[in-house]
């Protein structure tokens, strides 16, 4: 399984595990490093305590990886985009649109829709750790 | 440091930028990975490397492809300075032999591992596609400054700064 670590500082990393006990040990033993001030890595940068953690079944960049969408869908995307692309007079700066036609397959979600610690995937995650585990033992 | 532009980063600025291909494109998404294989001098990588489980010749080996414990690719956002890991305003150095246009992404975190990942020790970061270990196409890649071995508990921070010149 995959888990999506969100830390306190706004960060994120992706990891495979072999089971969710995997997961809570490797993120547990990160946090109590930053509880207490403990370098997170070999390269001795700080530990940073963990916010949110979400589990997939596989990695969340494999979001629609054939980067294909129904007509009906895209049709309403370009609507959209369109819509939000044109200026006052009406004019679409095409390289623009493409921009846009280009983030839709884009496994991440955009900036100005996530808030919090959210995912910042656009696969729905199998489940959401409840961080009580990360209670304890580490002073 | 040492440095590599893989054989399909150069692709896609002759086929893609010069010639708007269809068929050499960028990924959906750019993904960021760790390699025990240094960059170079020597028999280590090439501009025809390609990833692979086989320890061989100019073969890029990914670290946790047999155990994970933590490990996986990380995604980079194909966007500007928006809020999130993607990619810096670039800046050019007007210098005629090394200048360029250069971008540094948003620093990419790796684990929490919950062990030794095995193949263990990075020598280098990767700039892929894909989340399949191993596979996917190589565009960049620059040596670690010294050999990172991961134990349970801990991360790993990657800034890649890319150069076009």
């Amino acid at each position: 399984m995959f888990a999506e670590i969100v830390y306190e500082t706004g960060r994120m990393s992706v990891g495979e595990y072999g089971s969710e006990d995997e997961v809570k040990s490797a993120v547990k033993a990160h946090n109590d490093r930053a509880i207490k001030g403990e370098p997170g890595g070999p390269v001795g940068a700080p530990a940073e305590r963990v916010a949110a953690v979400y589990l997939y079944d596989k990695h969340p960049d494999d979001f629609n990886q054939e980067q294909t969408m129904s007509a009906d869908v895209l049709n309403k995307e370009l609507e959209n985009l369109v819509k939000n692309t044109q200026d006052k007079n009406g004019v679409v700066a095409v390289d623009q649109l493409v921009l846009g036609v280009r983030g839709l397959s884009h496994p991440m979600t955009n900036a100005q829709d996530r808030s919090g610690f959210d995912s910042y995937y656009k696969m729905k995650e199998s489940k959401k750790l409840n961080l009580s585990f990360l209670e304890g033992s580490a002073a | 440091m040492a440095t590599i532009v893989f054989q399909r980063m150069s692709q896609l600025v002759t086929d893609y930028v010069l010639g708007a291909s269809g068929s050499i494109t960028p990924p959906a998404s750019w993904t960021m990975g760790l390699s025990t294989t240094v960059v170079g001098s020597g028999a280590n990588m090439a501009r025809g490397s390609v990833w692979s489980a086989t320890v061989s010749g100019s073969n890029v080996n990914e670290i946790g492809s047999t155990t994970a414990n933590g490990y996986a690719r990380q995604t980079i956002a194909k966007s500007i300075n928006q809020a999130g890991i993607d990619w810096g305003t670039s800046t050019f150095d007007s210098t005629f032999s090394t200048g360029g246009q250069s971008t540094a992404a948003d620093q990419v975190t790796f684990g929490a591992f919950s062990g030794a990942p095995s193949p263990n020790g990075a020598n280098s970061w990767v700039l892929t596609d894909g989340s399949t270990l191993n596979a996917g196409q190589l565009y960049v890649a620059a040596d670690t400054a010294a050999t990172r071995t991961f134990a349970n508990g801990d991360t790993e921070k990657v800034t890649a700064t890319i150069k076009a010149g």
